[in-house]
């Protein structure tokens, strides 16, 4: 009853940064100097034909008139039509979609493959040799820009030796595949030093709970200890810290999308800037928000649900 | 540990310098790396942004330690000469959110209740906004350069340190002796100056030295997206940008700023492990 | 042992057979590239739209691949030859146009053409928010049969059969086929070589061969397909390996690579498009004709040209560039010249001192040269040129609005004649741009572009173009800064592939192979 009440309670939290989101997007875009029918009507644009566009376009009413019409348009599950194409907003980011996800879920997995092991090697043994070896990684690790990651691995295992398609999306699956690997690769290295930094804390906290320490003196095998009770906690724990950074992760995937040519959402968000198609900018920022707060609040319900010292 | 935080001697003292290594080696790379940007011009003749048509692309050789670009540009000489831009950046940047982001966390832990809630969700609405949105709009608006990055950092970056300083207030604002300092009337602007703040502070001041890395990792994203100091200004992100398209035959072009910025986070790192050390004892 | 001879050619018999049995089931070795008769084109821009009104360069010269106007510009982009339409009559009222139609032009899905379908397409190319300006001297239409058409002019206009070139003046079938104009622009049916297959947005766009297209034996292609690839890198890379076949607009700087690599031929195709520095005469200084043409002959173009082009362009010596109809090449544009550029200065009210300021694009390699090269020679005659920049559409709103003082601009050729771009650049009034927002105002100039607009006869209208040509130069109205060709770069199996003046091409006549 009480977890059913906190969840609510979250919930109904949620709704205002959502609101808040879309307030700040509206009116940033709308700030922003340059004109779309400049863009519509290309050099011919004067100020008498760029009056018409505007009005074609819905910009030459008030600002908070337009922002309820785009509300308006929100409450109906549309996120807009794109000024330039015109193509429904929520068309052209489904078009986006597939490669965004081999981006964001490849980055994740690859990422917990390298962190999650390690982790656990150093927690096993805090102070020794292995455990300071591994705190070495984050260190290093986290001072690497994304952009230069991408493009070593684009030098290393896609020039220097032809394993990986350097850039683009390909067009079958198996192509999606090969080439979203060292994008999701990129993308997990970067977000790394932060899980193994996370995930080994984590770790060392749970070895010293009590009940470890009880299970240990009841002479129940190490192994046993850290397989059973160690790296489930830890796998909780790693939804948390996901959780959290998801925020990151999404910022990775524009970097990403640039140095290795993918198509995804992220830069449909960037093109849509440069063109002033303030309905895709719009859509695709509440669309990433709308991702990064309930990632976030299934994180926080996830912990708060497992962890008992959370008080509901 | 009542003990350690009943005696509050200053914070000058606190940081007292007996042998730490990670701390000692982090202050050595940085002071270095200050000193090799602020002595650029000392160090090498060349103009960062002199073309020479002639001598593009060369390998390193004797005339340019590590070569030269696409347009004849020395690569060193730009490379120490973006260090200037990325550092200084890097460090300003972080000044405001620093500020702002302990003055809101203080308030917002000591005094809960709407303040709190209120600021709360700002804050969720600032985490989940795509960076490179504000960013972009932020340089459209203002024109590219320093000042843009800098408004895009602090105006995302004060959340970090509120929700530290936050947390921290909240474990703060139960210890005995702030008790006794509420219960004997104090004013609260003494109590949260003289009894909190120290002891939160050095949460802060350690984020600050991974945030600077932060700072730091976003100007050069924003430097290889386009949206950095305007060009032909020498800084390490757009050097990578430029850089990419001859990663094949040139890698060092693309690679070598990369490979500063690591270091640069890497002693960054070492100061923070080493403050960590030292201030939780 | 006969048994044994005869068992082992047994065995021979039976592994020539199976192995070539197996061999001709076994498909041939994937190759890496398009199959013979699939043409890949990539580009660094996205289709956007098969409206033919809101049409950008990123989608004009896809569409003209299913679209066809009634007039077609010439491979040298001067003048316009009959296509869909046979011929055309101007009667002596020099108001009326009567349009002759082919008759055996057929929409893809078999329906035949006719003056219902063209009227149909002029009237809502007419009305359109985007380029209807262009047909804004058209009073009405008529269609007296089924393949004649025609058209009433409310003033004489000379420009008229360049007008219906233009892909905006497209014919499409009569009330969009039966479906909305939405529906339509969806799935649209044209008089062109090829019919849409798929778009995908923010990826490519496929066409097929039209089976039902007027010119027999064509196209020769089963396909074209359009990939957007934003990198310059990757487009290279795609047509070394052939996964693309036509490469558009790799960087100048890459030509001479391109040229010594076997298997890709790379051509600079004349472009009708010209790069300017505006000036901005509410600026004192720079409403001065002397200021003007100092600033001008002060403009380094060959080194510009050099930095930018790697060599490959042509430094402007006129408003128009020279593939444009009446283009003058005696316009007395002035050249790079410091001795004459102080004189010029000495002779003006602010000889001593001057500060200039100049808007760049930021992020532009081509403006950040221009503004470095210019910035470098007016100091040498006691100019001071402070460089500031703005994101390219930022850049546009300062212009329009006139805030500042110089500034690069450009314009290419929509249609082949020069009007449309005259009356833009130097009729305040018509063109509504305050003279490519630069306030420059010349009368004289301003009756010889409306003269060459009123008058067919093309010696008159020569005439009229080359006096406006010579005033604008002579007066230094912009800084005529180069002309830069359109450089595509192909697989040696590609022929036939050409690129007008005004970037359009004909993929009926590319040959694969």
């Amino acid at each position: 009853m009480n977890f059913l009440f906190y969840t609510g309670k979250r919930f109904l939290q949620v709704i205002p940064a959502l609101f808040g989101i879309s307030v700040a997007v509206f009116l940033l875009v709308h700030a922003i100097p340059g004109d779309p029918a400049d863009v519509i009507l290309g050099q011919t644009s004067t100020p008498a034909r760029a009056k018409v566009i505007h009005h074609m376009l819905g910009i030459d009413r008030p600002v908070f008139v337009q922002y309820f019409s785009f509300l308006g348009h929100l409450f109906h599950g549309s996120l807009g039509t794109s000024f330039y194409n015109n193509d429904s907003v929520t068309t052209l980011i489904a078009g986006r979609l597939s490669a965004t996800l081999f981006l964001m879920v490849g980055g994740i997995l690859l990422a917990l493959l390298i962190s999650l092991p390690l982790a656990i090697l150093a927690a096993s043994k805090e102070g020794a040799l292995r455990d300071q070896a591994v705190r070495v990684v984050p260190i290093i690790g986290l001072g690497m820009p994304q952009v230069w990651i991408g493009i070593e691995l684009i030098l290393l295992l896609g020039l220097k030796v032809h394993l990986f398609p350097v850039s683009g999306f390909g067009d079958t699956f198996l192509q999606h595949l090969r080439s979203s690997f060292l994008p999701a690769l990129s993308i997990a290295i970067g977000l790394s030093p932060i899980l193994i930094r996370s995930l080994r804390a984590a770790m060392l906290e749970i070895l010293e709970a009590d009940f470890v320490l009880t299970a240990k003196a009841k002479g129940i095998g190490k192994s046993r200890v850290m397989i059973s009770h160690v790296v489930r906690n830890a796998v909780i724990a790693s939804v948390t810290v996901l959780g959290v950074n998801i925020a990151y992760l999404v910022g990775s995937t524009v970097i990403v999308e640039r140095v290795f040519a993918i198509p995804a959402t992220g830069s449909l968000m960037i093109d849509a800037i440069s063109k002033r198609d303030y309905p895709i900018v719009q859509g695709v920022t509440i669309f990433f928000a709308v991702v990064v707060v309930v990632v976030n609040l299934l994180a926080d319900l996830i912990h708060a649900s497992l962890d008992p010292r959370v008080a509901l | 540990m009542s003990s350690r935080l009943r005696n509050r001697p200053g914070l000058i003292k606190r940081l007292n310098f007996s042998a730490n290594v990670a701390l000692y080696s982090g202050i050595a790379i940085i002071s270095t790396l200050a000193l090799l940007a602020i002595a650029a011009p000392l160090i090498s003749h060349y103009d960062p942004t002199g073309q020479d048509l002639e001598n593009t692309l060369l390998s390193p050789n004797i005339h340019h330690l590590l070569g030269t670009d696409q347009l004849g540009r020395d690569v060193m000489t730009r490379l120490l000469y973006g260090a200037r831009i990325d550092l200084a950046i890097g460090v300003i940047a972080v000044f405001l959110p620093f500020v702002i982001g302990t003055t809101l966390g203080l308030i917002s832990g000591w005094r809960g209740g709407w303040f709190d809630a209120i600021l709360m969700r700002i804050v969720d609405t600032t985490i989940a906004f795509p960076f490179y949105v504000l960013a972009i709009a932020l340089v459209f608006v203002v024109g590219a350069g320093p000042k843009a990055i800098i408004l895009a950092i602090s105006l995302v970056g004060w959340v970090a340190y509120c929700r530290i300083i936050r947390a921290a207030v909240l474990v703060a604002k139960e210890l005995d002796y702030v008790h006794a300092a509420k219960l004997s009337g104090l004013p609260t602007r003494r109590i949260l100056r003289r009894h909190v703040l120290p002891n939160v502070i050095s949460q802060a001041i350690i984020f600050s030295m991974s945030d600077i890395v932060l700072s730091i990792l976003a100007i050069v994203s924003l430097g290889y997206l386009g949206l950095g100091v305007p060009i032909p200004t020498a800084e390490w992100g757009s050097m990578i940008q430029e850089g990419q398209a001859y990663i094949l035959q040139q890698w060092w072009i693309p690679t070598i700023p990369g490979v500063m910025v690591v270091i640069t986070g890497f002693g960054l790192s070492l100061v923070g492990d080493g403050l960590v050390k030292r201030l939780n004892k | 042992m006969k048994a044994s001879k005869k068992s082992r050619r047994a065995v021979a018999l039976a592994a020539v057979v199976i192995g070539s049995l197996v061999g001709s089931i076994l498909p041939a070795s994937a190759s890496n590239s398009a199959p013979k008769g699939d043409l890949v084109l990539v580009r660094n821009q996205d289709f956007a739209t098969f409206n033919p009104d809101l049409a950008q360069n990123d989608s004009i010269f896809i569409q003209q691949q299913i679209y066809e106007p009634l007039y077609m510009i010439s491979q040298d982009g001067k003048t316009v030859s009959p296509w869909l339409a046979k011929s055309a009559t101007e009667a002596s009222d020099n108001l009326t146009w009567t349009i002759k139609l082919r008759t055996d032009i057929k929409f893809s899905d078999g329906t035949p053409m006719t003056s219902a379908d063209v009227k149909f397409s002029l009237d809502i190319a007419t009305k359109g928010d985007g380029w209807g300006f262009l047909n804004s001297a058209i009073d009405n239409i008529t269609t007296p049969d089924a393949s004649t058409v025609v058209i009433k002019t409310k003033t004489p206009w000379a420009p008229l059969l360049s007008d219906l070139a233009c892909f905006s003046n497209s014919i499409l079938p009569n009330n969009y086929g039966g479906k909305s104009a939405a529906d339509f622009f969806k799935a649209p049916i044209g008089t062109g070589p090829f019919k849409l297959d798929h778009w995908t947005p923010g990826t490519e766009i496929k066409m097929v061969a039209n089976p039902n297209y007027w010119q027999p034996g064509k196209p020769y292609l089963n396909s074209v397909t359009w990939k957007y690839v934003a990198d310059d890198n990757t487009r290279a890379l795609m047509l070394q390996s052939g996964q693309a076949d036509i490469n558009e607009f790799p960087p100048a700087t890459s030509v001479a690579q391109i040229k010594k690599t076997s298997g890709l031929s790379v051509q600079a195709f004349p472009a009708a498009a010209s790069e300017y520095i505006a000036m901005n005469e509410s600026t004192p200084a720079l409403a001065d004709v002397h200021v003007r043409r100092a600033l001008s002959y002060a403009f380094d173009r060959r080194s510009v040209i050099k930095v930018v082009l790697a060599g490959l362009g042509t430094p402007s010596n006129s408003i128009l560039a020279p593939n444009v109809g009446f283009y003058d090449p005696k316009s007395p544009g002035v050249q790079y010249d410091l001795k004459a550029a102080a004189a010029e200065l000495a002779k003006s009210k602010f000889a001593k001192g001057l500060k200039l300021e100049y808007l760049a694009t930021s992020g532009s390699v081509e403006d950040n040269a221009m503004s470095s090269i210019l910035q470098a020679s007016l100091k040498k005659i006691g100019v001071t040129l402070t460089i500031n920049t703005q994101e390219p559409k930022v850049k546009r709103a300062t212009q329009k609005a006139m805030n500042y003082q110089l500034t690069s601009t450009g314009w290419t050729m929509d249609i082949s004649d020069p009007d449309e771009l005259l009356t833009f650049a130097l009729d305040p009034l018509n063109g509504g741009t305050h003279s490519f927002y630069t306030n420059y105002n010349n009368p004289a100039v301003v009756a010889a572009v409306r003269a060459g607009q009123a008058n067919s006869d093309p010696a008159a209208r020569q005439k009229s173009y080359s006096l406006a040509q010579k005033l604008v130069a002579n007066e230094a109205m912009m800084i005529f800064a180069y002309n830069a060709p359109y450089i595509y770069a192909w697989r040696s199996n590609i022929t036939g592939f050409q690129v007008t003046p005004t970037l359009s091409y004909h993929m009926e006549d590319v040959k694969k192979g």
